[in-house]
């Protein structure tokens, strides 16, 4: 019975294996149409989606211990929703898969019931019906403008406020600066294994609708790349926030917010000039693919730890995938970020790429030192062991391109840096204070404007109260139905003298 | 003459059986069963006649002269059929419910003789063919439904009735005032695709916009539009499959249909446009789009709530009236079928909570999806369709809603559709996520036992039907034999003329 639940994930690893690129398929009776097709993007995207899936399937069945039913009910239905999203490739597909992942992961944040479960999972799902709304709204507007459902069409036209919306809309997803308060709540607060896909994979599909939504042949105009650029860079920076975090989970979304950064400001640069948009597509496509094995596998590592302390097994794995995203030489990090290096020759870009290596590698320490708090057990067996697949192939993606690694000190400084940045916090015993998840969502607490929505949620008395009595008296007022046929008959006599 | 025998059998079918459910007594229950569903088995017939001999070109006109100058018509076009199957389809499901229900529970006869002459009610102001037989059916409808809202006997009922009374006698004679008015510029004229008035030349404009609004603020009361909506969540008062039928499809979109039978085939949707009375619905639709799901917001009574989301839903139809152009008028008029599969949905699962374990409240709903499933199920399909989530029928009528706007380049409307969906999300998801995601609390026990199911399988059975016609509608909305088909084959017909 327990391995019938891992099947789909298999089917869909075998699948995504095996797929022709060139593998094209249409359903004509449901709704408008859909095609699913498979072409390079949608082939990386699947293989990684897929493989990260199954090794997180598999590790759930092993770490999920209550409501397991429940979750992979859930889990299943977030996996069909990711899977097909990488080959659907027109607009109503995309976004039926993309709604169905985006509701469906709210089940697996609030797996654990807790009150901080049951907090990020609201706050998600706020963030996830809202990009639902702009994104509807923005396909919509393509479909108008270019009369055809099909991603190949929209090529050569004026495009207008649909793109704007899309942005925002996926940049929820991704983790854009401003957009990504969600992230350490529902990163930190999910089960390992959802966090790992919720991280590694789901994050992704936000840039796989970018990819998807944008293409070579379009115009820009300038406000649309420097305000992507503006916010990928902030993004890079808002990571060192998770420096103040005590939770190991919270730092890793951190890490992530800062890692997505570097797509959206590539991203910016893509169609900024799209004369270069399919070479920095390819870089950022692997960039992703390689944050995708890692995080997943630090993800997974992060529960491991809490648990067993960083035994010897842990302690492996944690210094190759750190090493990896931190982008130290050898590594498939270090391959990425060369890659993203080599498409642009801007000088701030190289600068802020530099930069946000110095920070991953200080939340990458942190991580470190908040997991030698844990108490080190050596079990006979380890879950830990289950990463290991990930991790092989973390590394192995480094040779993947090519065998040619050029070893310079700017790969190497970053750690440094940041080291030396540790040791004068430890020699002046400055105090790391903690902070709470999701910064600039705590500016809008004080506004207290999601109060409104979350009252049948919420303790009763804790409303707004005044809000409620004001709607209760105009609700009062127009049910006395003489007045309401004073204000008709008023409104009709000003109309007819009007 | 033959093809006119059709329409009166039509509407007998509806109509005799209501006669003999009178005359039966109390205890027959079976045989009053019996005759319901050979009305209804009739009635369906005859629809699917009507509808296979209209796509043939057939034409089906019933005329008699009361006074000179002033006729009663009957007539059988693409737009009624619509209203007529919509009503129908939903009667033979709400009959099935409404025997589960009323099951073992007083005056069953006068309810089903009553709930029968509505159906007839209904489908008689769909097959109107002018706006004097629709008043007739109109007020016909206002005096039928006043048994069944006071069904239950209690205060809050007796106190519902006089509200309800109120406004739509109110609103019938206001609707009377307009009709009279574009009476004595044109006498007795039938409904036509495509409106009649801008002939009438001599007329100034003012008049035509003054009339208009007068026909609208009649119209407006049975479609629960913004300040005239009061009545709709007190007639909640009444039992769940009166509610279900009439206050979610029947009444509501008489209301509806009469504001589209006056746009379309009264003025004429070039003419309104002329007028510039697009506006003037727009801006109602709207206001009562919003107004309608923030008050939602604030209900803790689950009929309550579904009741402002009604008001809300309504106004789509009217929003997409108001919309010029073939998307609009497509959006607004499916939403007619789609909203009553929705929304009856949502009735009949409040209906069977409330029955099954007494449930109310939105607090008490926890963990309904342990307890009922398939119910829950069916209410989840039908609040995601409510949100406009593909692939279900609300999906299509957003889809369409939001194209006409941007054809016409209206972005108020943009961002009303938006928050709209963004509230009906803030009122439907935490229904569903306090069914799916808490658990039962202990107080909620079952009435009576059902041999293992969750509920009683009459109330079980029809929801689960809506639950699936409504993913059906929005999965083979393309298909010939969907809603969507049907409205633009209408509207095609509209704009052509």
């Amino acid at each position: 019975m327990n391995f019938l639940v891992i099947l789909p994930f298999v089917l869909g690893f075998l699948f995504s294996l095996f797929v022709p690129v060139d593998f094209f398929y249409r359903v004509d009776w449901f709704l408008f149409g859909f095609e699913f097709r498979v072409d390079y993007i949608s082939k990386q995207f699947l293989l990684f989606t897929s493989f990260i899936w199954l090794i997180s399937a598999v590790y759930a069945m092993v770490s999920i211990k209550e409501n397991k039913k429940s979750y992979f009910f859930w889990f299943i239905f977030t996996y069909i929703g990711n899977l097909f999203l990488c080959i659907s490739f027109d607009v109503i597909s995309f976004y039926l898969f993309f709604s169905l992942m985006s509701l469906s992961s709210f089940a697996l944040i609030l797996h654990n019931r807790s009150n901080e479960a049951k907090n990020a999972a609201f706050v998600y799902i706020k963030y996830a019906i809202f990009g639902e709304v702009l994104i509807f709204f923005g396909i919509i507007n393509l479909v108008f403008t270019f009369g055809a459902f099909n991603f190949s069409n929209f090529i050569n036209a004026d495009i207008s406020y649909s793109h704007l919306l899309i942005l925002i809309g996926f940049g929820i997803k991704i983790g854009m600066f401003l957009l990504h308060s969600w992230l350490p709540l529902a990163h930190s607060n999910a089960p390992a294994s959802a966090s790992a896909v919720l991280s590694a994979v789901m994050l992704k599909a936000g840039i796989l609708g970018w990819f998807r939504f944008f293409n070579s042949s379009l115009e820009y105009g300038e406000f649309l790349p420097y305000s992507l650029m503006i916010l990928g860079i902030l993004g890079i920076f808002i990571g060192f926030y998770g420096l103040f975090q005590d939770k190991i989970k919270a730092v890793l979304a951190y890490s992530s917010i800062s890692q997505m950064g570097f797509v959206v400001l590539m991203f910016g640069v893509a169609i900024y000039d799209t004369k270069n948009y399919d070479l920095i597509l390819i870089a950022i496509l692997f960039f992703i693919t390689h944050h995708a094995f890692n995080k997943a596998a630090i993800f997974l590592l992060a529960n491991e730890i809490s648990k067993n302390g960083l035994n010897k097994l842990n302690l492996f794995i944690f210094f190759i995938t750190s090493f990896s995203l931190i982008g130290l030489p050898f590594t498939s990090g270090a391959m990425a970020k060369d890659l993203l290096k080599s498409e642009v020759d801007l000088f701030f870009v190289l600068t802020v790429l530099t930069i946000g290596s110095i920070i991953t590698s200080i939340l990458m320490i942190r991580f470190y030192l908040l997991s030698k708090k844990y108490e080190i057990k050596n079990q006979s067996f380890n879950n830990s062991v289950l990463i290991l697949p990930l991790i092989f192939v973390s590394v192995f993606l480094a040779y993947i391109l090519d065998f040619n690694f050029s070893f310079n000190i700017w790969q190497i400084l970053p750690l440094f840096i940041a080291i030396i940045f540790f040791v004068v916090i430890y020699k002046k015993s400055f105090d790391i204070k903690v902070l709470p998840q999701g910064d600039i969502l705590n500016l809008f607490s004080f506004l207290s404007f999601d109060r409104t929505f979350s009252k049948d949620i919420e303790d009763e008395h804790k409303k707004n109260i005044s809000f409620v009595k004001r709607i209760k008296i105009l609700e009062k007022f127009l049910n006395k139905e003489s007045y309401v046929f004073l204000i008709v008959v008023l409104m009709l006599i000003f109309m007819i003298l009007i | 003459m033959s093809n006119s025998f059709y329409i009166i059998l039509l509407l007998l079918s509806s109509f005799i059986p209501a006669l003999i459910i009178f005359v039966l007594k109390e205890e027959q229950n079976y045989l009053r069963n019996f005759f319901n569903l050979i009305g209804i088995f009739f009635k369906l017939f005859f629809v699917f006649f009507l509808i296979n001999a209209v796509l043939n070109n057939e034409e089906f006109v019933f005329r008699y002269e009361f006074i000179k100058g002033l006729e009663f018509v009957l007539k059988v076009d693409y737009l009624a059929l619509l209203f007529s199957t919509l009503s129908s389809i939903l009667w033979l499901f709400t009959t099935f419910y409404a025997i589960g229900y009323l099951k073992n529970s007083a005056f069953q006869s006068r309810f089903f003789g009553f709930f029968s002459l509505c159906v007839t009610a209904t489908v008689g102001l769909s097959m109107a063919g002018n706006l004097f037989t629709f008043f007739l059916f109109y007020e016909f409808l206002t005096l039928v439904t006043i048994p069944l809202i006071i069904h239950n006997q209690n205060l809050e009922s007796k106190k519902a009735l006089i509200v309800y009374l109120k406004y739509t006698i109110f609103g019938g004679v206001v609707f009377l005032a307009g009709i009279s008015l574009l009476y004595s510029q044109t006498g007795s004229v039938e409904f036509i695709s495509g409106g009649y008035l801008d002939q009438y030349t001599q007329t100034t404009p003012l008049f035509w916009q003054i009339s208009f609004v007068i026909l609208i603020l009649g119209l407006g009361v049975k479609a629960a539009i913004f300040p005239l909506h009061g009545w709709l969540p007190k007639a909640m008062a009444a039992p769940a499959p009166v509610s279900a039928l009439l206050h979610a499809v029947a009444v509501v979109k008489a209301g509806a249909f009469g504001i589209i039978r006056v746009v379309y085939e009264v003025y004429g949707i070039n003419f309104i446009q002329e007028l510039n009375l697009l506006n003037f619905l727009m801006i109602i639709s709207s206001i009562t789009i919003l107004y309608g799901s923030v008050m939602a917001l604030y209900q803790t009574d689950i009929k309550k709530r579904l009741a402002y989301s009604t008001i809300s839903q309504v106004s789509y139809i009217i929003l997409g009236v108001s919309i010029f152009g073939a998307f609009g008028t497509i959006g607004g008029m499916v939403h007619l079928v789609h909203q009553g599969v929705m929304k009856i949905t949502l009735f009949f699962c409040a209906g069977a909570f409330a029955l099954t374990y007494g449930i109310k409240k939105i607090e008490q709903m926890n963990g309904l999806g342990k307890l009922m499933p398939l119910s829950s199920i069916a209410f989840t399909i039908a609040a995601l369709g409510m949100i406009g989530l593909p692939p279900t029928a609300g999906f299509m009528t957003k889809w369409y809603l939001t194209l006409g706007s941007i054809e016409n380049q209206l972005w108020i409307v943009l961002v009303v559709l938006a928050l709209s969906s963004l509230l009906n999300a803030a009122y439907f998801l935490p229904l569903v996520y306090r069914i799916w995601f808490l658990n039962p609390t202990l107080q909620n026990k079952k009435m009576e036992s059902y041999k293992g199911f969750e509920s009683s399988l009459l109330l079980v059975l029809p929801l689960v039907f809506t639950a699936i016609l409504t993913l059906l509608l929005g999965i083979f909305a393309f298909s010939d034999f969907s809603a969507l088909r049907w409205v633009i084959d209408i509207v095609k017909m509209e704009y052509s003329s």
